[in-house]
């Protein structure tokens, strides 16, 4: 095995752990490993993400009938009661609205699927009180 | 439970339609468009005949003084309540204090209604809460909604939110039949009232729609008889330029008439702007009363998917 | 009566019959008998008489308009013509001034005097031939075809409600302010039309109308 593919291993097998230094010494050979610190993806003092749920089955629909444009696309702020989807049951639609203000992370359904109740619709990450 | 805070003007009350009053001179005023009336009734619970208020210009603002129920269909209006967005045709609840504002519509329908939990309170007169301009009784002392006045809800507390109906397609053209009139055009004319393009004029609004085209002439002049007349009807003054009654129509005219636009038509007609364009469409009997039955059809499984989820909530 | 009578389509919510022959009095009584006998039938929401024809509305649209349509005609063969009921209202009226700002146009057209014009418009006792228009308007019969005046090129936007008015070869009192095209000769101070009151209109087809000159302003 050559010391560029023990690298590639041993960077594989560190990535699933918390291990800052590895040092791997073998024959006359010492490869060094050291993990740069972890910069959170986001900044620590947000709350955790909240998932919207169908208040009930229906067919998942991104955008209102009449109207152009999905309601709400990751990364969009929005406000509490906010309409953030529709749910269509024939000719009834039913809201899905923003149960906190906060931004979008994650659209978890398809537009045109058929969801039950329950079936997470959005992640939203809370936002932090004023 | 709710004040009048702006009007830019012409919003009434109306529910849909006085009848039975005609012998007396009194046409059937309500609603220029029926069906999304009853809709935004049916969102509420509310009996399809509730009255409710017909905005024409924008923009328009209320303040609820009490909580109640709403709802809002017609033209979509980018509506919000205290700055939250509302989605067209659907049921809100409003608590005190809150402010609903409608902005300009978007492309498409040109009439806003809105209803409110068990109906406008205000007293029925000859058997309808419709507003009768001329003469100056029913909806709210026979007049348009100035800022300051204040309405009453029937049954408030009775309101759920959270969900509205898919909206009707508007479509074109707008089906007629023909009337007595229509054999004395001259065959020119004839094919013109189908093949124009007819433009709403600015001169237009709820008691008729005066169009502009292609001028329209009889074989020899005519003269009529004052004669009852009902909404939809297509008059030919000596102009030559169409004038269709609306909502506001009186009861009798003395002008040759060519067509009558079908009543299952006559929200699509309703909900055109000014300046737009129509087309008329011949239709027979059958496909009428079809149409009418289909719009019938229509409402009845609304009103049964909006009750399911009333009783969920 | 020679001539047939007319059947039409007013789209799906109504049907108007026309009787054949000139709006002679003996004529619109017969429309008044045949509006009696109509107005009782299940399918008819409403018998609206006019000027020598009657418009009859559905609650809903029937599925098939034909037999409705024969038992017009064969109503009205049968109908025989109402008597008047007896019953005449006179007005009084202020002739001229600013409630008759058109008085000067129908002497010019007619060649007539002022005094005339209100001599020949007080004469006769005119039948209320049917109601319309707006609320409580009475479309009148038997006015003197001398003081006949052209409707106006350019309808007036507004006048007030008891403008006492001649159209071509018929004379009216408005009940409410609305635009009108006829020409407005004076002003009665009588209510035709209040809502609260079952029925709600003054005058019923069959009563009679009588122009008293209470004023003439020159």
């Amino acid at each position: 095995m050559s010391s560029v593919e023990q690298v590639r291993i041993l960077s594989r097998w560190l990535e699933g752990t918390d291990i800052a230094l590895l040092e791997w010494t073998r024959g006359g050979e010492t490869i060094t490993l050291r993990r740069d610190p972890v910069r959170p993806a986001v900044p620590p003092c947000h709350a955790q993400g909240e998932t919207v749920g169908a208040p009930s089955a229906g067919v998942f629909r991104a955008a209102h009938p009449a109207r152009a444009g999905a309601l709400a696309r990751p990364g969009q702020r929005v406000r509490e009661a906010d309409p953030l989807a529709v749910l269509q049951v024939g000719a009834l639609l039913i809201h899905v609205s923003a149960p906190v203000a906060g931004t979008v992370q994650a659209v978890l359904a398809e537009d045109g699927a058929v969801v039950g109740y329950g079936t997470p619709l959005f992640r939203l990450m809370k936002a932090a009180a004023p | 439970m709710i004040e009048i805070v702006a009007t830019a003007g012409l919003a009434t009350v109306q529910d849909l339609g006085r009848s039975g009053s005609l012998r007396y001179g009194v046409g059937r005023a309500g609603a220029m468009d029926r069906v999304s009336l009853a809709a935004a009734n049916l969102l509420l619970g509310n009996e399809e005949d509730a009255a409710g208020i017909e905005i024409q210009i924008f923009p328009f603002t209320l303040c609820f003084t009490g909580p109640c129920g709403f709802a809002l269909t017609g033209a979509d209006c980018g509506a919000k309540l205290d700055g939250t967005n509302l989605l067209p045709w659907s049921a809100y609840t409003a608590t005190t204090g809150q402010e609903l504002t409608l902005g300009l519509p978007s492309p498409g329908p040109s009439r806003a209604y809105l209803a409110l939990s068990g109906g406008v309170d205000v007293p029925e007169v000859l058997g309808s809460r419709s507003t009768q301009l001329r003469g100056a009784f029913g909806g709210l002392e026979g007049r348009a909604l100035q800022a300051g006045d204040r309405l009453s809800a029937a049954a408030p507390g009775t309101g759920r939110g959270g969900f509205g109906l898919v909206p009707p397609k508007l479509g074109d053209p707008v089906r007629v039949l023909p009337a007595a009139e229509y054999d004395l055009l001259t065959e020119t004319a004839q094919d013109l009232v189908w093949s124009t393009a007819w433009k709403i004029t600015a001169q237009s609004d709820r008691y008729g729609y005066r169009l502009a085209g292609e001028t329209l002439t009889f074989a020899e002049p005519v003269e009529m008889l004052s004669h009852g007349i009902v909404p939809g009807v297509i008059q030919l003054p000596p102009s030559g330029q169409p004038i269709v009654q609306m909502s506001d129509a009186q009861p009798s005219g003395g002008y040759p008439k060519i067509g009558t636009v079908i009543d299952a038509d006559l929200w699509r007609l309703g909900q055109a702007p000014i300046g737009g364009r129509i087309r008329f469409a011949r239709t027979t009997w059958s496909e009428a009363v079809a149409a009418g039955e289909a719009l019938r059809r229509w409402l009845a499984e609304a009103g049964r998917l909006i009750r399911l989820q009333r009783g969920r909530t | 009566m020679t001539g047939t009578p007319k059947l039409s389509l007013l789209g799906t919510m109504a049907l108007l019959f026309e009787a054949p022959g000139p709006p002679v009095l003996e004529s619109q009584q017969r429309i008044w008998a045949l509006s009696r006998a109509a107005a009782d039938w299940p399918e008819i929401e409403e018998a609206v008489p006019g000027v020598n024809n009657l418009m009859l509305t559905f609650r809903t649209a029937p599925r098939n308009v034909a037999p409705l349509q024969e038992r017009v005609l064969a109503a009205w063969a049968e109908a025989k013509p109402i008597a008047l009921q007896g019953r005449v209202l006179e007005l009084p009226v202020v002739y001229g001034g600013d409630g008759g700002p058109h008085l000067p146009e129908v002497t010019a057209h007619t060649g007539l005097s002022v005094d005339d014009v209100i001599d020949l418009h007080t004469a006769p006792t005119y039948p209320v031939y049917a109601l319309g228009s707006h609320p409580g308007y009475c479309y009148l019969g038997g006015m003197d075809k001398r003081i006949a005046t052209p409707r106006r090129k350019v309808p007036v936007l507004s006048i007030p409600g008891g403008a006492v008015s001649i159209g071509g070869e018929q004379t009216g009192v408005s009940a409410s302010a609305g635009p009108s095209g006829w020409n407005t000769i004076g002003t009665t101070s009588l209510r035709f039309f209040d809502p609260e009151r079952s029925p709600p209109a003054l005058l019923r087809p069959g009563d009679a109308i009588r122009f008293r000159a209470e004023k003439v302003v020159r």
